[in-house]
């Protein structure tokens, strides 16, 4: 397995990759793409997660269901660093022709279910869990959402539904990171904790920093040993809606807010180190 | 009539085990059979139709063959955002059952009318909408479904109605010529077909009647070889006049250039509050057999 440094370096080399490609086609949600990027890396590059492009296609791999569809810039970076698609494609996002959209779709190598509406991604993937239970397969499916998508209500007949199939095989990853598109997530959704809410609906949870490699490797893990258990799991990562560049960190307008030149110098500068 | 469609769909899953269905808390006699004999391929997701269809897509995205069952408002309306994404936009071969065309929870009111399904259905991409005019076509329908595999709407209605068709009818065109006339033809689907017919006796050999139980894709080059023997259309139906078979029929016209005298017989914009049995509604809004026979009777003579 890679060494953490090193894994904090694929982070940051994210980070940079969708600042430039935010630069260049002047389009893209910063804020969700960075709180996510640490989640995506421990998925993606640490090996307990069994997906790669060689085995995209074989229907024992694990599944990852890319939620939170608006955050895909980060996405889009790993699935190039991880070899899914040329890494030249990143420079294409956002110009004519491309085929990485401003949302992901199922046709972009790698991506596993076109995402961008929000609270699709949690039914879809217990339904590709009922199919593992059906077919005997091990595999196990995880959903990565965010903590605003969960004010809708489809995610919540999912939540439910899940509990009742006992899909132990069924791990919930809430980029926690507390801000939708103009606010404090809890200006609609009320103070009380998200993790109290999974779990008062049957769900095993666990709660972690989001931006620390260790703790999700540590929550990934345990996620891979569930099957113990007849619940579905949910990771609360509670992560910083831009995180890694300090003037966007915690600010709603990084959203889908764009930096301007300055903006954009002084993050490169410090996603450079 | 809806026991027909789910005794066929059980002999389908008896043998393929990859069939699922899933439905939102709606029983059917044959349920029972599901639940009994092959357990795991029946899921009951509760009230949560939205829940449903992605479920299936998850499903379908694994190989499985999915079916899934609801009011058809509900299934169609409800989470009419989770089929444009999750089943349109990945191209998924669900097939969506559902029970209630038009009126058949008339007297449950508006919330329960199944008026503009067809319309709204039929604005998603690549979808296969067909409509069950008896218990024939019916029981045809879901071996359609699996044996040609495509994201699918399946309206029907839940009464018993007379057999329209014998059981080696080929309903791979799409429509048949019900009752063959020379002058004037009620286009129609579901259970308004029988209606047509009714009508159409009593204007003897004049009037023919058109059923068209595949409503998209719509087979246009079949329709415009039955049309090319009349000189007038009506089209007759249990859901928005504009929007739902009248709408279809007019844009094949258009698109064919055909100019042909044509009136459409349907429900009115309007939500419906008026309660009581089918024929006491039919006859508030103006479409039962008399009313209906007094407008084609004005419609032959006009001109």
């Amino acid at each position: 397995m890679l060494k953490f440094p090193h894994l904090k370096d694929a982070a940051r080399k994210i980070r940079l990759n969708c600042l430039k490609m935010q630069h260049i086609a002047y389009q893209g949600h910063l804020g969700g793409a960075f709180s996510v990027t640490e989640i995506l890396v421990a998925l993606y590059y640490c090996g307990i997660i069994n997906i790669s492009p060689k085995n995209f296609n074989d229907p024992k791999r694990d599944r990852i269901i890319f939620s939170k569809g608006h955050a895909c810039l980060s996405l889009y970076a790993v699935l190039a660093d991880k070899g899914f698609f040329p890494k030249a494609e990143l420079e294409r996002y956002g110009q004519n022709g491309t085929f990485l959209g401003g949302h992901p779709d199922h046709l972009i190598p790698g991506v596993e279910v076109s995402s961008g509406s929000l609270g699709h991604g949690l039914g879809i993937g217990a339904g590709m869990a009922i199919a593992a239970k059906l077919n005997d397969q091990k595999y196990l499916t995880y959903v990565i959402l965010g903590d605003g998508e969960c004010t809708e209500g489809s995610i919540w007949e999912a939540i439910a539904f899940a509990v009742v199939q006992n899909l132990n095989n069924l791990i919930a990853i809430v980029d926690n990171n507390q801000i939708a598109a103009t606010s404090k997530t809890q200006k609609f959704v009320g103070s009380s904790l998200l993790e109290n809410k999974w779990k008062s609906f049957g769900w095993d949870t666990l709660s972690i920093d989001g931006n620390n490699i260790s703790e999700i490797i540590n929550a990934l893990k345990k996620s891979k040993m569930h099957s113990t258990s007849k619940k579905p799991l949910a990771i609360i990562a509670n992560t910083i809606k831009g995180k890694g560049v300090f003037f966007m960190e915690g600010d709603p307008k990084w959203h889908h807010g764009v930096a301007n030149d300055t903006q954009y110098e002084q993050a490169r500068k410090e996603l450079s180190k | 009539m809806r026991d027909a469609f789910f005794e066929e769909l059980f002999q389908i899953a008896s043998i393929d085990r990859d069939v699922i269905l899933l439905m939102a808390d709606q029983g059917a006699q044959t349920m029972k059979k599901f639940e009994e004999k092959i357990p795991d391929q029946l899921i009951n997701v509760g009230i949560a139709e939205q829940n449903m269809i992605s479920v299936a897509a998850g499903l379908a995205l694994c190989g499985k063959k999915v079916f899934v069952h609801a009011i058809a408002n509900f299934t169609t309306l409800r989470c009419y955002e989770q089929i444009k994404v999750d089943l349109s936009i990945m191209n998924l071969p669900v097939t969506i059952a559902g029970v209630g065309a038009g009126f058949t929870y008339g007297s449950d009111g508006p919330t329960h009318h199944a008026n503009q399904d067809i319309a709204a259905m039929r604005a998603i991409p690549g979808i296969r909408i067909l409509n069950a005019s008896d218990i024939v076509s019916l029981s045809a329908f879901p071996h359609l479904a699996y044996q040609i595999p495509k994201l699918t709407y399946i309206r029907f209605d839940k009464g018993n109605y007379i057999a329209l068709y014998n059981k080696n009818h080929n309903f791979l065109d799409g429509m048949y010529e019900v009752v063959k006339g020379t002058d004037t033809v009620i286009i129609s689907t579901g259970i308004m077909v029988h209606q047509a017919v009714k009508i159409a006796n009593q204007f003897k050999s004049k009037v023919g009647v058109i059923d068209i139980y595949q409503l998209k894709p719509l087979n246009e080059e079949k329709l415009h070889k039955l049309l090319s023997s009349y000189k007038k259309i009506v089209v007759l139906e249990e859901h928005l006049s504009y929007g739902g078979l009248a709408t279809i029929v007019a844009d094949m016209l258009a698109d064919y250039s055909l100019n042909k005298g044509f009136l459409r017989i349907g429900l009115p914009d309007e939500n419906i509050f008026i309660y009581g049995d089918r024929n006491y509604m039919h006859k508030q809004i103006g479409i039962s057999y008399p009313q209906i026979i007094k407008k084609i009777d004005k419609f032959l003579k006009d001109k």
